[in-house]
């Protein structure tokens, strides 16, 4: 009877330390299956060519004045909302839906293009900005999960006549608890990409991006024997491929994206995680600076060498609206 | 002197007038559509059908007729003639524009003079620029990527700007305003540069060109620039957006 006393003690004193752990963990793998707001993304969301509005029957063409920027200073801010189920909010290991939800995210982001810079074989153009993100769960039980994201970054961009364009930058993000007013997450992520775009025919183009970094990575520790709050950071090669078909006012936009990981602190070292994502997104421009969106994306994350269960497959299915503006 | 080398003196100087006069340095990549050529050289005009294999010489008229259009290949750079244009190759780095409107494409620095039937300038750089004639006798100076300067002989001199059109006016010639044009609308638009089957060897520089404009563009004039018919004129088509 003491024996089963001393058990109950044991298990009522370490339930809150087990529950808080496995809350932890969770929240661990909710950062890790993240999929963060990209500069690049929105740096090149406001930049979109200027559609022809008249025809010329000269073979001249059509001559018509335009006013410019005498040095190209920009500035550029949007919202977007999303509304969408997640099948494995959790990033856990298994099948592929667990504790599936509904999310809800808003997003506020704004940036500044620090001039145009014509270097005789390239165009430079440095860009500063920033985004918060308020990601909420939704009817699941997950709420105490919810967290707001925030996300900064410094991107020079060298556009060349080739077609190909070069970038570096720094970026930072911020994960904080909305409901327990905590910092979960932090990192700095210095990197280095290439892209290139190219029409395939009048209506579709294509887009190649390649990039790698460095996620210097801070969270909480899991209380557990080698652990480190630094054991999220890795060195991240990714790789994607899009397709962008315009019809009118519907743009269909599928990607493929891989990236590989390599983990090297604390209980992480040694890991490397291989990630697949797919997906497909359908715009419709509302007006010049409104959209609607549907988009399906399927991930799977394929973890060697890690120490806890790390491997997991997730769906997203939802519908957004956005909304940006330049100047 | 023997008479044998009188002979071979005559020759050579024969040999070499034959050269200087006849053809120019440059052939022709494409041709589409009714383009003849009007020569003067047997004292008299003579009228002939140009086709993928004729030479062009030296101060002969290149008539392109309607929707007829040529391409040239000079010795470092490409000339394309537009429809219903009258032009005339002086030198290798010598054009003449009667009428109409050409593209010159260059890649490599180059020295060419550009004439009209009013006025006259030279251009030192490289670059892609559409020139079209205007009612006044002068023309309209169109860089689509470039750099370098435009030289009139009153000794001033601009420098080139991709997307900046500067109007040339008079003999002894000036620069008349210069305006800014939508580059992308001049691509989509342009049959100098769509009408042919190969792409322009600066593609990649007027992309260039037209992504830093982009990135520049503050508004755009709901109008379009027509004709110069005075030197203190240039018409203006407004239209709704």
């Amino acid at each position: 009877m003491k024996k089963l006393v001393s058990i109950s003690l044991v298990a009522a004193i370490s339930s809150p330390f087990i529950n808080a752990q496995n809350q932890n963990e969770q929240v661990r793998n909710r950062i890790e299956g993240t999929e963060r707001p990209s500069a690049n993304k929105q740096v090149s969301q406001v930049s979109d060519k200027s559609k022809a509005s008249s025809e010329s029957p000269s073979d001249t063409g059509a001559q018509r004045p335009v006013i410019l920027k005498k040095k190209g200073f920009s500035a550029f801010f949007g919202y977007d909302t999303k509304y969408f189920y997640r099948s494995n909010p959790l990033a856990q290991e298994g099948k592929l839906k667990q504790q599936a939800t509904g999310m809800w995210t808003n997003t506020f982001y704004g940036g500044s293009g620090l001039g145009v810079y014509d270097m005789t074989d390239y165009v430079l153009t440095p860009y500063v900005g920033g985004s918060w993100t308020l990601n909420d769960y939704v009817e699941s039980g997950l709420e105490t999960f919810n967290y707001n994201s925030t996300g900064a970054y410094a991107l020079l961009l060298a556009q060349f006549s080739s077609g190909w364009s070069c970038r570096a930058g720094v970026s930072y993000s911020n994960d904080r608890s909305t409901e327990f007013d905590t910092e979960d997450f932090k990192e700095f992520y210095p990197n280095l990409g290439i892209m290139k775009a190219y029409n395939i025919s009048d209506n579709l183009s294509s887009v190649f991006d390649a990039s790698i970094g460095r996620h210097n990575a801070e969270t909480f520790s899991l209380g557990i024997a080698g652990t480190s709050e630094k054991e999220l950071s890795n060195t991240e090669i990714a790789a994607s491929y899009a397709l962008t078909y315009n019809w009118e006012s519907l743009i269909l936009i599928p990607k493929y994206k891989i990236s590989y990981k390599d983990y090297d602190k604390g209980i992480n070292n040694g890991r490397t995680d291989t990630t697949h994502d797919l997906s497909l997104r359908a715009d419709y421009l509302l007006g010049e600076s409104l959209k609607l969106s549907a988009f399906y994306s399927y991930s799977n994350r394929n973890a060697k060498d890690a120490q806890l269960p790390s491997d997991y497959e997730s769906y997203d299915a939802g519908v957004g609206l956005g909304i940006n503006a330049r100047f | 002197m023997g008479s044998f080398s009188k002979l071979i003196l005559n020759a050579v100087v024969l040999t070499t007038a034959f050269f200087l006069h006849a053809n120019s340095n440059c052939k022709i990549t494409y041709i589409d559509g009714l383009v003849e050529t009007i020569s003067d050289k047997d004292k008299g005009s003579t009228v002939e059908t140009l086709d993928r294999f004729s030479a062009v010489q030296h101060n002969d008229l290149i008539c392109t007729g309607k929707g007829a259009r040529i391409e040239l290949l000079l010795s470092q750079s490409i000339l394309r003639i537009g429809t219903t244009s009258v032009l005339s190759l002086k030198k290798d780095n010598e054009v003449f524009i009667h009428s109409g409107s050409f593209l010159f494409c260059s890649t490599k620095h180059t020295i060419i003079k550009f004439s009209s039937i009013g006025s006259e300038v030279t251009f030192s750089g490289s670059g892609t620029i559409i020139l079209e004639t205007t009612q006044n006798g002068g023309f309209k100076f169109i860089p689509l990527e470039g750099r370098g300067k435009l030289i009139c002989n009153k000794g001033s001199e601009l420098d080139v700007l991709g997307g900046r059109m500067v109007l040339v006016l008079d003999r002894p010639t000036r620069f008349g305003d210069a305006y800014d044009i939508d580059l992308m609308l001049m691509l989509k638009t342009s049959n100098l540069i769509n009408a042919y089957p190969d792409p322009l060897a600066s593609f990649g520089r007027i992309s260039l060109a037209v992504y830093s404009q982009e990135l520049r563009i503050k508004g755009k004039y709901n109008a379009l620039i027509g004709d110069a018919p005075t030197n203190d004129n240039l018409q203006i088509w407004a239209f709704e957006d």
